[in-house]
């Protein structure tokens, strides 16, 4: 009977799936990752070659094509600056202020986070109450109110970006707290004496570290949007410091006549949160789904 | 083995269903060829656990398998036409005009932001094309009147939201019931309602159906429900049907440990306690191989045919259908159960 | 409806009396202004007898008193550098240009991305969800001023087509919406996406397909308003910022709207125009939101407005 045959079958059947994989990495998040690590050999390595020079200018040596002058690669800019030489430099710039900026936020994040869930109560609401505050102010115009002030400079910016990101964090921070909060090894320590602070770095930030980095990834390309755009307004770095965002203000004005100027650095801003946004893709596709969800709602 | 004579009286005819999920290992099989049929006019129960492909079984014959799961063999026969080979919209011909459907749950089976009225005009109105609104509506009054809500007139207007559960599961009946369907298939109809409306819900059901005369398939997981509505009756466990027969021999004598031990659970007479059967039904991942209730089965303990063999369905002295190796033994032992546990 | 409305208001007002407090102290905590404004020779009496002028002289606290009760009667005080401008007038005059530019961009984007996120639902084609919103990651992956850039070099200096600054005509509006439109777009499909999805397994859906319902129409009438509800709360949201963040495009494109008037005002510390700008752009937000609450309960039956 057509039952028996049935007898055979396996309760999971597998199907054949092809996947685009290279090795074990699928084919996106490999790209990725060889975007940031080509952009970082550039940053580190192009300073070590001879004729490194972002700054001096020398106007007969002006608006040079891109490889079409062995000294200068990438050609030069309105005012004879070689270009290799300010992207490598306003990569490493814009890269700096990205990461300082993640880290702050990380850091920031974790603390509050952790402390919201771990405390809850008064300090849960207070917390929350900032992140919502905080939500609801964009970053161009609160920079705006206060360069308007004190005058824009990049440590401002960075002060400023340091305390815009971290909600996401909190949030992931906080819900794994309390998450980990009434579980034994959580709750056994504290009984035995050990303080609040030891009992968190010790049992629940190990837990936590991992999502950050995860959440960390992807933010790096979001920050450099915005810091290229607060760079573009001149609300950032100050010249003569070559940033990736300020070249291309400077190239903006001169698109007529060498639009390789802005069109250089904007192609390296996209490489690089591409490279981020794919990575990132593989990190969160292999992590829990609350995450994801935390990572949408805060984009 | 299903074959009577010829075709006459059978209005839906069910055979070999297999419904496997999707997943990312492969295919995992949830309803592991299932055969029945019902003949026009009778009540069918469908009984089983939470899981056990009862509710995927009936969903299957509408076409409305959740994303993630299909039909991999078999076919589903409405009065000799294979639903499974229907276009999409030959298929729409069949849902809510031969076929009506009434979900678990009222509470969450309207859409919150359409009027009750409009929701149920609309299921006139999708297979009645001619009809206009006003006389659509006119329908809607006449449906809800008669499955006993009072005032259908206003109530039509307000929102599902201001609805009591009863209340929409009456709804639901209307809706299920408004274009004369040659067949109802009633989900779980009155597991989420009040315990106090179950019956009132259950009485307007099997009334509204008597008055258009439909076969009913009743998807429960109530023995009691069955025995009260039902001419016939299918047991599923674990994505198999492991017995079927009427209602009358399947409660006087089960041809299935399975069955017994469900009919044990809820005939508690003068026990102290139910009886419950040991262990829990396994996931359809983790089905065994041969009979998947061997594992909890006492008349399946030691014997290797239980654990190698899927037990096919076949007629019993009872009277009943089922997939049992050793049912004699079982039809033979009456203590079986109070032996093993 | 009535009390609702009301309460929505206070709220609101409390919302800028925040902000407008925040911005008062914000402009006071960075000392007297005088010396900023004067040039490097002016002498001490000099600065101060500006100060005197400007009023930074008198207690904090009767600044502040002053300060909003002529917020109230509509006056934000003048602008530093040209006192006999009042601050307001100026962000006033640029408001329609910057409002109509995030209206139009924000209006594009969403009936884009309602398009893209309906066919990806109508189809049922993980390929089109997947052509769009990667299409849409990859764009937004580009910054807004530096496809804006781009926009400029092909559209204008390349193919002369379309004017690249300021504001000429109608054309002016394509490439800054086209760079704030295709900017939102993923962000819109994503939501819509995700609503869809969910709606798409929820009960009332499976009974609209039982009452015989095509699968187009449920879409589009049963799990689209459903899917529309969450996603409006967030669009309003970024909407709002949006009319306060569309700064970096207008910069780009010399849109003669508010953002020019800030960027300005920094160049040139004058915080009273930045000021009149914060509280402007808080009262959109407010209006927005107000908005979206009044649309929510219009389309959500089961919020009450009482």
């Amino acid at each position: 009977m057509s039952q028996l045959a049935s007898s055979r079958r396996p309760a999971v059947r597998r199907t054949a799936r092809t996947r685009r994989r290279i090795g074990r990495l699928p084919l996106l998040p490999f790209i990725g990752a060889v975007l940031l690590a080509v952009m970082a050999v550039f940053i580190v390595v192009v300073p070590m070659l001879p004729g490194f020079d972002p700054l001096t200018q020398n106007l007969s040596m002006a608006r040079l094509a891109p490889f079409t002058d062995a000294a200068h690669p990438l050609g030069t800019d309105s005012i004879g600056r070689d270009l290799l030489s300010r992207l490598a430099e306003g990569g490493r710039i814009t890269m700096s202020i990205t990461l300082a900026v993640v880290a702050i936020n990380v850091v920031l994040g974790i603390i509050l986070g952790l402390c919201a869930g771990f405390f809850g109560g008064w300090i849960d609401n207070v917390i929350g109450l900032v992140s919502d505050a905080n939500l609801a102010m964009p970053v161009v115009l609160l920079l705006i109110a206060i360069s308007s002030v004190t005058g824009p400079s990049a440590t401002l910016m960075i002060v400023v970006l340091g305390c815009t990101f971290w909600m996401g964090y909190a949030r992931v921070a906080r819900a794994i707290a309390i998450s980990l909060r009434g579980r034994d090894f959580v709750v056994a320590p504290q009984i035995l004496g050990a303080g609040a602070a030891w009992t968190i770095r010790k049992h629940i930030l190990p837990h936590v570290l991992p999502q950050m980095l995860i959440l960390a990834v992807t933010d790096i390309g979001v920050v450099m949007l915005v810091q290229a755009g607060l760079d573009f307004l001149g609300l950032g770095v100050q010249p003569p410091s070559p940033t990736w965002g300020g070249m291309i203000l400077e190239g903006q004005k001169m698109l007529r006549l060498s639009p390789w100027q802005a069109i250089i650095p904007g192609t390296a801003i996209f490489m690089l949160v591409v490279g981020t946004q794919f990575v990132s893709q593989l990190l969160t596709a292999e992590s829990s789904t609350p995450l994801r969800k935390a990572r949408r709602a805060n984009v | 083995m299903f074959d009577k004579s010829a075709d006459d009286g059978v209005l839906l005819r069910v055979k070999n269903l297999v419904i496997v999920s999707e997943g990312p290992d492969g295919d995992v099989v949830i309803v592991d060829d299932v055969s029945f049929e019902v003949r026009l006019g009778e009540v069918l129960c469908i009984v089983g656990e939470s899981g056990s492909g009862k509710s995927l079984t009936m969903l299957a014959v509408m076409g409305l398998l959740p994303a993630g799961l299909r039909v991999d063999s078999g076919s589903i026969e409405l009065r000799g036409r294979d639903l499974l080979k229907l276009s999409e919209n030959e298929l729409r011909a069949v849902r809510g005009r031969e076929i009506g459907m009434i979900f678990q749950d009222p509470m969450t089976s309207m859409n919150p932001l359409r009027r009750v009225g409009s929701q149920l005009a609309e299921a006139v109105r999708l297979h009645q094309r001619g009809l206009s609104r006003r006389d659509a509506l006119a329908r809607v009054y006449e449906l809800l009147r008669s499955v006993g809500v009072p005032q259908p007139e206003t109530r039509a207007k307000a929102f599902p939201h201001q609805w009591s559960g009863g209340m929409r599961q009456r709804a639901m009946i209307a809706m299920a019931t408004a274009n004369d369907p040659v067949l109802l298939i009633a989900d779980e109809p009155t597991t989420a309602l009040d315990v106090t409306i179950q019956s009132q819900v259950m009485d307007s059901l099997a009334s509204t159906r008597e008055k258009i005369g439909s076969a009913m398939v009743l998807i429960t997981h109530d023995l009691g429900l069955a025995a009260e509505n039902a001419s016939r009756i299918a047991i599923m466990y674990s994505g198999r049907l492991v017995e079927t027969g009427d209602v009358a021999d399947v409660f006087r004598q089960p041809g299935h440990a399975y069955t017994k031990g469900l009919l044990a659970s809820v005939l508690t007479g003068s026990r102290e306690r139910a009886y419950a059967i040991p262990g829990s039904p396994p996931s359809p991942r983790d089905r065994p191989g041969g009979c998947a209730f061997a594992p909890r089965c006492p008349l399946a303990q030691g014997r290797t045919r239980c654990q190698e063999e899927v037990p096919v369905l076949r007629p019993l002295a009872n009277g009943t259908l089922a997939a049992c190796h050793f049912a004699e033994e079982l039809l033979a032992n009456e203590s079986m159960l109070e032996l093993s546990s | 409806m009535l009390k609702f409305l009301i309460r929505r208001l206070v709220q609101a007002a409390a919302t800028v009396l925040c902000v407008l407090t925040i911005a008062f102290f914000l402009g006071r905590a960075s000392g007297k202004p005088g010396a900023l404004l004067l040039t490097d020779g002016a002498t001490a009496e000099q600065i101060d007898q500006l100060n005197e002028t400007l009023g930074f002289n008198r207690p904090l606290l009767a600044q502040y008193v002053d300060f909003a009760l002529g917020v109230f009667r509509g006056d934000f005080g003048s602008s530093y550098r040209n006192p006999s401008i009042p601050a307001i007038e100026l962000v006033a005059e640029r408001l329609p240009a910057t409002v109509s530019l995030a209206l139009t961009s924000f209006v594009i984007g969403v009936v884009l991305a309602l398009a893209a996120a309906l066919s990806i639902h109508v189809f049922r084609s993980r390929k089109l969800r997947a052509l769009f919103i990667w299409g849409g990651s990859l764009r937004q992956s580009v910054p807004d001023f530096f496809f804006g850039v781009l926009a400029v070099l092909v559209f204008s200096v390349v193919l002369g087509a379309l004017p690249s600054l300021g504001f000429t005509g109608p054309a002016s509006y394509v490439l800054p919406v086209m760079t704030i439109a295709t900017g939102q777009f993923v962000l819109y499909v994503r939501l819509l996406d995700s609503a869809l999805t969910e709606q798409s397994s929820q009960d009332y859906v499976r009974t609209a397909y039982a009452r015989g319902k095509s699968h187009g129409a449920v879409v589009a009438t049963e799990m689209l308003p459903n899917a529309l509800l969450p996603v409006m709360t967030m669009a309003g949201l970024n909407l709002a910022g949006l009319l306060g963040g569309a700064v970096i495009v207008e910069q780009v494109f010399a849109w003669p709207g508010v953002g020019e008037v800030l960027i300005n005002a920094v160049s040139q510390r004058d915080f009273a125009i930045v000021q009149a700008g914060l509280l402007v752009v808080a009262l959109m937000f407010v209006v927005v939101n107000i908005v979206v609450d009044v649309l929510y309960s219009v389309l959500d039956p089961r919020v009450r407005l009482s």
